[in-house]
């Protein structure tokens, strides 16, 4: 096992590559430039040009783009990604205090959509073609049909008009204050956890309707096993296999749905963050959070299969 | 010490209708308490004069409320709190809680029978003392001012101020005024007519002049310029994440995205009328919400005391919704207007080289149609080049005192007409140009205007076609973007607003001479000897008259087409009390919120 998971490490490193290449290589190519929004509209004609230097000078981004793409690559190595060309600010710093709170509403939010979903999509296929299944498959596509910023919107304009209600204002860090930093997260999490719900819960049926044919569930039942001991012993744990690669693949998902729902309500996530640094073109913030992303993507790939591995006995011994 | 002239003619004209302290340098706080509670008087009796800019008592005050938290929405600082090196008001609003200017804008109205939340329009911008306690010209021609600072005025304790809670000295306002200069990627150009700052004397600053320069004090006061930055401050390098200062709020916490917390500052200097030590409140929450519908959540909820800019299709929705709001109506320091081509005024290129198809394309315009789109339906002005937002603004619909307004009418008949007698009877075919992605929020009602244009410059013969454009790389790239670069076809025009300026001035120099901001790269001397006129003039009134040939010679060459100013609207809770309601001001934690009130005992959240 570790040397699979070696194995998976090191096949990381050229997407990651890639992947950083790719982003310094788009956010220089996007039309604008951070130092027009630094220096601004007020500069006189004639300071234009030399106050534009100063600036490139002052934010270390006048060198070329290789010497700049291997310097951030090597501060990348240490944990240094740069300095923020708006808050002048290490990146590191500031991602640090942004992770944790989408880390959290994206754990969250996987939480609710697993919760709801996994227990609705057995007792679909359990209960196959009743009004129960109908009710569920129903439900499943209405998840997955309703946007998760207009449900967001919603939620935040109904509650108010009909009981004077709004979230929590002021955002408190899970250290601060655990309650309010779970009540406020939780709405935008259960929001977050019900456009992923369908999904899972479509696959989840599917995938227990299918092992419930398999031979050994008819011998499950022929030895006289109860039906709870069948279905979650015997069937939904081979069923599962399958769903955590769902799971895995919903965590790009997962971090698009918190781009939105951070904005919405007013959480200082990464999400939001990305958004604010894409505005102005702020390079090193793009840079970071997007090498982050797309460590989290890999990671949670690597996860997935390394669960497989666990949960299938077939793959270890392979 | 006397006023400076430059304001003492406006005074003495208001002096007559109002009661002024004969004992404060500085006053006008009793207003906001009497103002609160309804008991102000008529106030035409006149009374004593010592050049203070502000102060009226009535027989009768009341107590102010004191206490309580201002919880209010702003646009993020992006995590720089720096405003020489993050030169946007977001940062310019955050700067006023915590940090103080020599002048600060008018900071309530001094006549009691001034309506709550109406500050008479010749108020507005006006300068009053803010860290500088007086100041005056001390030669005859205006070159050298001394301003000499507030008795008691203090830096925050916090560090790394050295020794905690110290006074502030003139050589602070000199090192200040150093960095404005040397920090700002513009070199600090709006007060470039200073020569030198340095101390004179324990409490006095210096100001030497190069040349007379009218529009001082009311830069001096702008927002956008000359803050009081510790040089402990300066010198540590974390000027971009804290604010310490010597301001009405002490800065607490700053949190990108989230908010920024300031608690009263409680050795200001400044006390009302009755000795009561402002501010009033204990502290402002300063949060940062993107999302409309999750400020007017938390408005109604009672978590915010006031949403500052209400959308004008949301206000009935709201005002119905919760009952207690209190609904203001002001129009923004924004200038919205038509630009031509710079080849129409360099290589005197046709269409737009006439002034007559410029002036058809003002004709054509139906400025009321766009006023009721902006507003939806609740009015606002017709701007002239002065936007209808600050002062020296002339009401285009006013033919006596501006004839030229004939050109701002919508006649589509006359437009046509004068296309004819420039060689274009069959029309013209044109582009019209706008940037789609700047305003959507901060300026809602700039996209419809756009979407608009077209229709109504058909009627008139002109066909226009829309062309959106990327703000950033499109429109405000000094070198190939279209608002500071200018247009660079012959057959179009484009669709822009200025941002705000504390002085018209400021707004005409950026337009007619070599700045960015001369969008058409105009160059008309007998302009520029008018602008001139106007930065070198220290009279109010004249002043004015200056402005006013300013106005009426773009009209008559029709160089910019301004537009319209609809209304904005904010809303406030009954429990919370303002001062006023004035212009546009990035200033407003020092200037107004410093004397606002709030009955905590009716404060939900």
């Amino acid at each position: 096992m570790g040397t699979y998971v070696l194995r998976r490490l090191l096949l990381a490193i050229p997407t990651l590559l890639g992947v950083t290449f790719l982003v310094f290589l788009i956010v220089r190519a996007l039309p604008g430039d951070v130092i027009e929004i630094i220096v601004g509209q007020y500069t006189p004609a004639g300071l234009g040009e030399e106050a534009r230097e100063q600036v490139r000078k002052d934010l270390g981004v006048d060198d070329p783009f290789l010497v700049e793409y291997f310097q951030f690559l090597g501060g990348a190595l240490t944990g240094d990604l740069g300095t923020s060309l708006q808050s002048r600010q290490p990146v590191t710093s500031e991602i640090q205090d942004r992770l944790p709170v989408t880390l959290e509403l994206g754990i969250m939010a996987m939480f609710f959509s697993l919760i709801i979903a996994l227990p609705i999509g057995v007792l679909a296929a359990v209960r196959q073609d009743s009004w129960a299944d109908y009710l569920a498959r129903s439900t499943a596509i209405g998840f997955l049909a309703i946007p998760s910023f207009w449900l967001g919107t919603i939620v935040i304009v109904y509650p108010n008009v009909w009981w004077n209600w709004a979230p929590p204002i002021e955002f408190k860090y899970f250290w601060e204050d655990p309650v309010d930093n779970v009540y406020m997260l939780s709405i935008p999490a259960a929001i977050l956890g019900i456009g992923l719900a369908g999904s899972v819960m479509r696959l989840t049926r599917a995938q227990m309707l299918e092992v419930l044919r398999q031979d050994y569930i008819r011998t499950a039942w022929a030895k006289g096993l109860q039906e709870r001991s069948v279905v979650m012993r015997h069937a939904f744990k081979n069923a599962f296999i399958p769903i955590i690669t769902l799971i895995g693949l919903q965590v790009p998902i997962v971090i698009g749905g918190t781009v939105v729902l951070e904005t919405i309500f007013n959480i200082p996530g990464m999400g939001r963050y990305l958004v604010e640094a894409i505005l102005v073109r702020n390079y090193t913030v793009v840079q970071g959070v997007n090498l982050l992303i797309a460590l989290t993507v890999i990671l949670s790939n690597l996860a997935v299969d390394v669960a497989y591995v666990y949960l299938d006995p077939r793959l270890r011994h392979a | 010490m006397e006023q400076s002239e430059y304001w003492s003619r406006f005074w003495q004209r208001r002096l007559t209708r109002r009661r002024v302290l004969t004992t404060a340098a500085w006053g006008g706080a009793g207003l906001a308490a009497a103002g609160f509670v309804g008991c102000g008087d008529d106030d035409d009796d006149g009374g004593e004069g010592t050049g203070s800019p502000t102060g009226a008592a009535s027989p009768t005050v009341a107590q102010p409320f004191t206490g309580g938290r201002l919880r209010l929405t702003a646009s993020d600082p992006a995590g720089n709190l720096d405003a020489h090196k993050n030169i946007t008001f977001t940062v310019q609003v955050a700067n006023g809680a915590c940090y103080s200017r020599l002048l600060r804008s008018m900071t309530a109205p001094d006549d009691p029978s001034t309506p709550e939340l109406d500050l008479p329009k010749a108020d507005w911008f006006r300068p009053v003392p803010d860290l500088a306690a007086e100041y005056e010209a001390v030669d005859d021609e205006s070159l050298t001012w001394n301003f000499k600072l507030q008795d008691g005025a203090v830096w925050h304790s916090l560090p790394p101020i050295n020794p905690l809670g110290r006074p502030v000295v003139p050589d602070d306002v000199v090192a200040a005024f150093e960095y404005y200069r040397t920090a700002r990627p513009d070199k600090g150009i709006n007060l470039a007519a200073i020569d030198s700052m340095t101390a004179a004397g324990t409490d006095t600053v210096q100001v030497k002049l190069k040349q007379p320069f009218g529009p001082l004090l009311i830069m001096l006061s702008s927002p956008s310029d000359l803050w009081i930055y510790p040089p402990e401050l300066i010198e540590s390098g974390e000027m971009n994440s804290k604010m310490v200062g010597s301001g009405p709020w002490v800065f607490k916490s700053y949190q990108q995205g989230v908010s920024m917390i300031a608690d009263k500052n409680p050795n200001y200097w400044e006390k009302d009328e009755q000795g009561n030590p402002l501010p009033y409140l204990d502290g402002l929450d300063q949060f940062y919400i993107t999302d409309k519908n999750q400020e007017i959540s938390q408005y109604s909820a009672g978590q915010l005391d006031t949403i500052l800019s209400l959308p004008a299709q949301l206000v009935d929705t709201v005002m119905d919704q919760v009952s207690d709001s209190i609904l203001s109506q002001t129009v923004a320091n924004l200038l919205f207007f038509l630009f031509f081509p710079p080849s129409a005024f360099q290589a005197n290129k046709p269409p737009f080289n006439d002034p007559n198809v410029r002036k058809a394309v003002s004709l054509a315009i139906n400025r009321d149609a766009l006023l009721n789109l902006a507003s939806a339906g609740k009015g606002g002005v017709w701007h002239n080049l002065v936007n209808g937002g600050t002062f020296w603004w002339v009401d285009p619909q006013d033919s006596s005192a501006f004839p030229e307004g004939e050109f701002f009418e919508h006649n589509p008949q006359k437009a046509k007409e004068l296309l004819t007698a420039a060689g274009f009877a069959d029309g013209l075919d044109i582009n019209l140009h706008f940037t789609n992605n700047a305003y959507v929020n901060a300026v809602p009602s700039y996209n419809p205007q756009a979407e608009a244009l077209p229709q109504m410059l058909a009627e008139a013969g002109i066909n226009a076609t829309l062309v959106p454009h990327d703000y950033q790389s499109e429109w405000i790239n000094p070198q190939v973007g279209i608002f500071l670069g200018g247009l660079q076809e012959d057959n179009a025009i484009a669709w822009a607003l200025e941002t705000p300026v504390p002085h018209p001035w400021n707004q005409f120099v950026n337009q007619f001479t070599d700045q960015p901001r001369n969008h058409s790269k105009i160059n008309d001397p007998d302009m520029l000897a008018l602008i001139g006129d106007l930065g070198a003039e220290s009279d109010f009134d004249r002043g004015s008259k200056i402005a006013l040939s300013i106005m009426k010679r773009n009209a008559e060459m029709m160089y910019y087409v301004p537009a319209v100013g609809a209304y904005g609207f904010g809303v406030r809770r009954g429990w919370f009390e303002r001062t006023y309601d004035g212009p546009t001001s990035y200033g407003g934690y020092t200037e107004e919120a410093v004397r606002s009130q709030i009955d905590v005992s009716q404060q939900q959240g």
